[in-house]
């Protein structure tokens, strides 16, 4: 997918001044967060699960060679294939050589977030192979061309109306804007999409090392029809999907529903493993899983950034986020967005391209709290600011140069801090020089060097009294 | 098998964890292992049907209650009679003219009350899988017809294991899914069952099933302004009928 990452301000500000598009997202996300922190309460031991979950993926991803070479034997004794993909390149070439062996022309998709990373259907609309989104939201956005705007609602940002006139452009039918009538003719159109399609792609939910299972997690049936139906069956995998036994399950699949969309279960969940059996009617001739790295590795170096890696795409923290809230998911420029789209993008695309997105936050917390496996994603996004600040080898980041003014403000602050005598003729000189920019006792907007910081930001006037002196003569009134 | 491929790729993940040395051969045992000795299969399978008996009135009350909520249909079904009654009710309200069963042994009454209705019926067993006629079949089919493995009570879901005689397209293709569910099926959570299928796969088969599939409701989607529209790719309509009498 395209990289558009470093016009997250030009794209934010597009999106603050859009009312319509502000509609769209408030009404989804309020609903979401009302759902999730519903579903949530109906458990009475929910704090215990996100710890037990935590601890899962933390053990897992610690140990992440020795438990993804498990899952490739597991999958390999059920009579699957493992590719194994250290590069987009690798994976999008493994599978569209696979195709082209296999003589597809269409491809059934199941909802991969992980195929956009690697630009999968570029590739093959490149070989003439037909790859249709079978999620309504990725048909829509597919239609669109767009990308998609949020992890788990693809078209959250269109309203009935635009899919409407959508569907009346591209599928040359009558305008309708009834959500249900709109949701049939997608069913009608995609229904022979299944049937005739020679190879279906998913993602995968959670990798079960133990037993080679790859868990697709839906509601629409799209995924299991594109699991089924076609006589090869592709599963694409990002690595740090992989848990470890089929018990460790229950876990997830409490917090996951019930985090995405206030459901106590998704409508399918589906354990693939393998091939079909001897003897058993249809399924999959075929089963191939794809590993993907593709810079995961890269994330896992710093131990202080690995737990990026523990995310299971519910979407909770963009619903939470007053930025994403505000700004929606195409501002990011990439795959990934909102708060879990801050931390990970600038590390996949390089902190370089994506300077603009550790800053996209207030740093409130929110995500962490909502976050099924408490990811503390504040934490992270101070740390890759750090990295943008100091400069980083890692990720191939330069220390940028510093502005003159910033610098010396600082320098002129630490000097302040460190001595008292300093800091108390700063504020003197301070009370007399503000008052040339005082407006009604409150500071004027724009200060002169200071226009970037001021320009959004109020600064409160200095206190006539600072409070040091309060605090003297408090102590000699109470004889201190 | 090791392949140079997997090699280096591990061999990256190991080295950027920090991890000295080369990724051992997968020892199921040291990962996955817990403290305590696996349970056998029949002793699992014993004790949870102890289980499931002890809280039979509990666990057909919350199954029914939580299947309504996801826009399932559910009926309790008290004798043969009953049955026969609610099938031939769902094949006149619903024109249904094609249906697609499971190679089980369903109740009698079903395979009569299908015979009388005079709608064609297509089981789909071992030898039919891949054949066009059965495909068709699937596609042009009004109802689909299957028996559960599991029920879970929790979250009103229906789990449908495949093997030959259960067809994963069967609960999928058609528009109506029909699910019969007996009583000692019922289950509390998914945690009861995963280590069943566990122990299944370790005892008596040597793998998993190629597909478990676990079914809440008729499918749906919110993709649209979060409007939950029921309805979109898989089953329009599920039926779940629990056959209190067995």
């Amino acid at each position: 997918m395209e990289v558009t990452t470093d016009k997250f301000i030009e794209g934010s500000r597009t999106a603050i001044k859009d009312e319509h598009l502000q509609k769209a997202i408030h009404k989804a996300t309020s609903l979401s967060v009302r759902e999730r922190d519903h579903a949530a309460a109906e458990i009475p031991d929910w704090e215990e699960l996100r710890e037990k979950a935590r601890n899962i993926k933390q053990n897992t991803i610690e140990r992440l060679d020795e438990y993804l070479a498990l899952l490739a034997d597991s999958v390999e004794k059920a009579g699957g294939t493992v590719f194994w993909a250290d590069t987009a390149e690798d994976a999008t070439r493994y599978i569209t050589d696979l195709a082209v062996a296999r003589g597809v022309k269409t491809v059934v998709k199941g909802k991969s977030m992980t195929s956009e990373e690697i630009g999968l259907n570029e590739r093959f609309e490149e070989l003439g192979i037909e790859p249709v989104e079978t999620d309504l939201g990725e048909y829509i956005v597919q239609m669109a061309k767009e990308k998609p705007f949020h992890i788990i609602a693809p078209a959250i940002h269109k309203t009935r109306q635009d899919i409407g006139q959508l569907f009346a452009d591209k599928l040359d039918i009558e305008y309708e804007d009834n959500p249900e009538k709109l949701t049939k003719i997608a069913r009608e159109k995609l229904r022979g999409k299944f049937c005739d399609a020679d190879m279906g792609v998913t993602g995968v939910n959670f990798g079960i090392a133990e037993t080679g299972t790859v868990v697709v997690v839906e509601n629409e049936g799209n995924g299991r029809l594109s699991t089924s139906m076609p006589p090869v069956y592709v599963a694409l995998m990002g690595m740090e999907k992989v848990i470890p036994a089929l018990n460790d399950l229950s876990t997830f699949m409490t917090l996951l529903p019930r985090s995405a969309t206030g459901q106590k279960a998704s409508c399918y969940v589906s354990f693939i493993t393998g091939t079909r059996n001897v003897g058993e009617v249809g399924g999959p001739k075929e089963f191939h899983l794809v590993i993907l790295d593709n810079g995961r590795s890269r994330i896992l170096q710093d131990p202080e950034m690995r737990e990026s890696l523990f995310c299971i795409r519910c979407g909770a923290c963009l619903n939470i986020c007053p930025i994403y809230n505000k700004v929606g998911g195409h501002s990011y420029g990439w795959v990934y967005s909102g708060p879990i789209g801050a931390v990970i993008t600038p590390q996949y695309v390089g902190l370089d391209k994506a300077k603009d997105l550790p800053n996209a936050s207030t740093l409130c917390g929110a995500c962490r709290d909502i976050c099924p496996l408490r990811i503390n994603i504040p934490h992270m996004l101070l740390n890759l600011r750090h990295k943008i600040a100091e400069g980083d080898k890692t990720t191939g980041v330069s220390k940028p140069k510093s502005k003159w003014a910033e610098k010396a403000i600082i320098d002129l602050w630490v000097i302040g801090m460190k001595s008292q005598r300093v800091y108390g003729l700063g504020h003197r000189v301070g009370l007399v020089a503000q008052k040339v920019f005082l407006r009604n006792s409150k500071m004027k907007d724009r200060l002169p060097l200071l226009s970037g910081w001021t320009e959004h930001r109020e600064l409160p006037p200095l206190a006539p009294k600072p409070f040091r002196d309060i605090w003297k003569e408090r102590l000699s009134k109470n004889g201190g | 098998m090791a392949d140079s491929n997997q090699q280096d790729f591990l061999q990256k993940v190991r080295r950027s964890l920090g991890r000295p040395g080369i990724t051992p051969p997968a020892d199921r045992e040291r990962l996955i292992g817990s403290s305590d000795k696996p349970k056998p299969v029949t002793q699992l399978r014993e004790e949870l049907e102890a289980l499931v008996h002890e809280q039979r009135d509990s666990l057909i009350d919350s199954l029914e209650r939580e299947f309504t909520r996801v826009q399932g249909q559910v009926a309790r079904i008290s004798n043969e009679s009953d049955l026969h009654g609610y099938l031939k009710e769902l094949i006149s309200a619903q024109a249904i003219k094609r249906v697609v069963r499971w190679d089980t042994s369903l109740p009698a009454p079903l395979d009569d009350t299908l015979s009388e209705s005079g709608s064609t019926v297509t089981t789909i067993g071992p030898e039919d899988g891949d054949a066009s006629e059965t495909r068709d079949a699937l596609i042009n089919a009004d109802l689909g017809i299957t028996e559960v493995d599991f029920a879970i009570a929790e979250t009103g879901s229906l789990v449908l294991l495949s093997n030959d005689h259960q067809s994963r397209l069967v609960s999928l293709v058609p528009p109506i899914h029909l699910a019969l569910v007996k009583p000692s099926a019922i289950v509390p959570s998914m945690a009861h069952i995963l280590p069943i299928l566990i122990a299944t796969a370790g005892e008596e088969s040597a793998r998993m099933p190629s597909s478990v599939t676990f079914i809440t409701g008729p499918s749906r989607t919110a993709d649209i302004e979060k409007v939950l529209t029921i309805g979109i790719h898989g089953p329009m309509a599920v039926h779940l009928l629990i056959l209190e009498y067995l």
